[in-house]
Parts: C-alpha cells; sequence; structure tokens
C-alpha cells in the first residue's frame, strides 16, 4: 500500500478503501432547514385541519366576556 | 376587535407549534391553554401594537418561558404523527424556538424577531445554533452503494460536507452486504442498476433482511423501484440529481428517523 493512499488520521478498514470521514462545523442550510419544516407541517397538518378542543373555545368565550365587561 | 376574535383564526396553528415545541400534544395544549387563562386574567398581556398572530406567539413564548407544567412529554401518550418530536427535543430551547417560528410557522426572520423580542441579527445566530444542532444530531454512518465512481465520489463528497461519515463505496450487491456484514450502517444511499448486473433494490432487501435502516434510492430509472413490495418507508431520488435535493432527502430520512434513539430512551 503506498504511503499516498490515505491522509492521515483516517482509519484503514478491512475490505473498505473509500471510509471517508465528516467534515467538522458542519449544519443544515437554509435549503434543508426550509425541507424539514415542510415536512414537519405535513406531518401536523391533521392537527390543523380538526376542529379546535372545546376547552379552547370556552376559554375564548370566556376571554370575550371578560372584554366585553371591561 | 376583541383579542377573543383575533387570536381565535390562529390558535390551530399555535397548537402545532406547541405541540412541536415541547414533543407532546398535551404538553403543548396546556401551555395554549395557559396562555388564554393569562390572556383572560391581564389583557395587556396581548400586545395590542403588534399584528395578532406576532402577539399570540410572543405571549405564548413568554409563558413557556416563564413556566413548567410539568407534563413530560413520556408521560403523555404518543401519537403516531411525532416522529420528529425525539430530534426536535434535542435542540437548545431558545434555537428551536427561531428554527420553528421559521420553518415550520412561516414567520419571517423579522416576524420571529418580533415574536422574540430580539434583534434580527440575534434571530439569524440562534438559526445557525439550530442548523448546526440538527447537523450534529443527525450525523450519519453512510453507506453508498454505487457502481459510476464519479457519481460515487460527488456522493461522498457531499455527505461528508454536510457532516456524515462514509463508512464505504460498494459497487455490487455482494460488496454491499460485505460492508454491512463489516460494519453497520445508520443511512444507506443506493443505486439500483450496478456494475456487475446486479440490482441495489436486492442488496438492499437482502441488507433489510437483517438491519432496520433508512434507504434513499437514487436512480435513472425511478420505475423500477414502483413493484409496490416495498416494506420499509424508502426515499427515492432520480438522477441526475442536484446535490441539495440530496442534502435535503438525507436530512429528512434520519431527521424523522428516531428508531435508534427512541430504543436508547426507552432503555433508559
Amino acid at each position: 500500500m503506498g504511503s499516498q493512499s490515505k491522509p492521515p488520521g483516517q482509519q484503514p478498514m478491512e475490505n473498505d478503501d473509500r471510509e471517508a470521514e465528516a467534515k467538522p462545523g458542519a449544519r443544515v442550510d437554509a435549503n434543508v432547514r426550509a425541507h424539514l419544516g415542510r415536512k414537519l407541517k405535513t406531518a401536523y397538518q391533521s392537527l390543523i385541519e380538526e376542529p379546535v378542543p372545546d376547552r379552547f373555545v370556552k376559554l375564548l368565550d370566556e376571554l370575550r366576556n371578560k372584554e366585553g365587561k371591561s | 376587535m376583541s383579542i377573543a376574535t383575533a387570536v381565535a383564526p390562529h390558535l390551530p396553528y399555535l397548537r402545532r407549534f406547541a405541540r412541536a415545541l415541547t414533543g407532546s400534544q398535551a404538553s403543548g395544549d396546556a401551555y395554549v391553554v395557559a396562555v388564554l387563562e393569562a390572556f383572560i386574567e391581564d389583557p395587556n398581556a396581548f400586545a395590542r401594537d403588534l399584528p395578532a398572530r406576532i402577539a399570540l406567539y410572543r405571549a405564548f413564548l413568554k409563558v413557556w418561558d416563564s413556566i413548567s407544567l410539568n407534563m413530560d412529554a413520556s408521560d403523555a401518550p404518543t401519537e403516531d404523527a411525532d416522529s420528529a418530536d425525539c430530534n426536535l427535543d434535542a435542540i437548545t430551547p431558545r434555537p428551536r424556538q427561531a428554527f420553528l417560528l421559521m420553518a415550520l410557522e412561516g414567520f419571517s426572520l423579522s416576524e420571529a424577531a418580533q415574536v422574540l423580542d430580539l434583534p434580527p441579527q440575534e434571530i439569524k445566530a440562534l438559526i445557525d445554533q439550530a442548523g448546526a444542532e440538527i447537523a450534529e444530531q443527525i450525523a450519519a454512518d453512510i453507506l453508498i452503494i454505487e457502481d459510476e465512481p464519479l457519481i460515487a465520489m460527488d456522493l461522498e463528497a457531499l455527505v461528508t460536507d454536510v457532516g456524515h461519515r462514509v463508512l464505504g463505496v460498494a459497487r455490487t450487491h455482494a460488496e454491499a452486504v460485505a460492508a454491512v456484514a463489516n460494519r453497520q450502517p445508520s443511512l444507506v444511499l443506493a443505486d439500483i442498476q450496478l456494475a456487475d448486473g446486479s440490482s441495489g433494490l436486492e442488496a438492499v432487501n437482502e441488507i433489510l433482511s437483517t438491519i432496520t435502516v433508512p434507504v434513499i434510492f437514487i436512480t435513472a430509472y425511478p420505475e423500477r423501484l414502483l413493484t409496490g413490495q416495498k416494506p420499509e418507508p424508502t426515499f427515492l431520488i432520480t438522477k441526475p440529481f442536484q446535490p441539495e435535493t440530496v442534502k435535503a432527502v438525507i436530512s429528512q430520512a434520519l431527521f424523522f428517523d428516531t428508531r435508534a434513539k427512541r430504543s436508547g430512551k426507552e432503555a433508559a
């Protein structure tokens, strides 16, 4: 095996001459964040479509009454 | 307009945000209830000088920051759509808020700044931190099954660039199976048509009979995947691919794959 065949620090692998280490300091960029956001939206879609539970409706009524009095 | 009328149309979205932020519907709803109770207690808790949606989310985050409702996500029954909840939980709260406000709720940077009551440059920093934390969290050991050297090199550069490690590049069905026996990947990127006439699809099916791992197929022949007999949720990217698409789909596959982390949590 030639001395130039592997960068220093890379672990030699049995049956595998193509292992590549991750670059440090990576972060998901705006494009990926937006993509994850769209997938989250899809995951939570049923929540948006279902009616708001009664206890929230009651609280809104209570708030409306309180505002009406003041 | 009354506060009640102004905030009512935004409540479904606030419940979604609360759910994503807290990790469970029960916990999220408890905070939404608390914010409405805060308005009833003191209508001035609602900032009337701001657009209603911004004022509502701002009040919500003030409540979320100030009280702990003691509803641990693990106590609540987990519903099906929350595979990302575990991964979201792991992001530091402030960056998580900024990320969800923008990516999920669609607030602009300046709107998110108003919601969080911070200067826009701090929102930018929070978003960058969220991006770094997500990258670290989903960092994976990837097996590439691809017979074309140039494409394999492209893929390798692309995935290491975003923080993943390449365990190996397999060019044939046999090499792929041998690679997995050697070291278990946390994600597989697979071409369908391999060098020696073998099939990446068959290689993946053999791999999936021994381990559970998300798989992304990258192929010029997407129709060959439509066999209707894949049990595992898979992802498909058509060649020629855009690097941005590959990055996005890899992140999606890993971000929404919480099996490993879940089992770890259950064991704890």
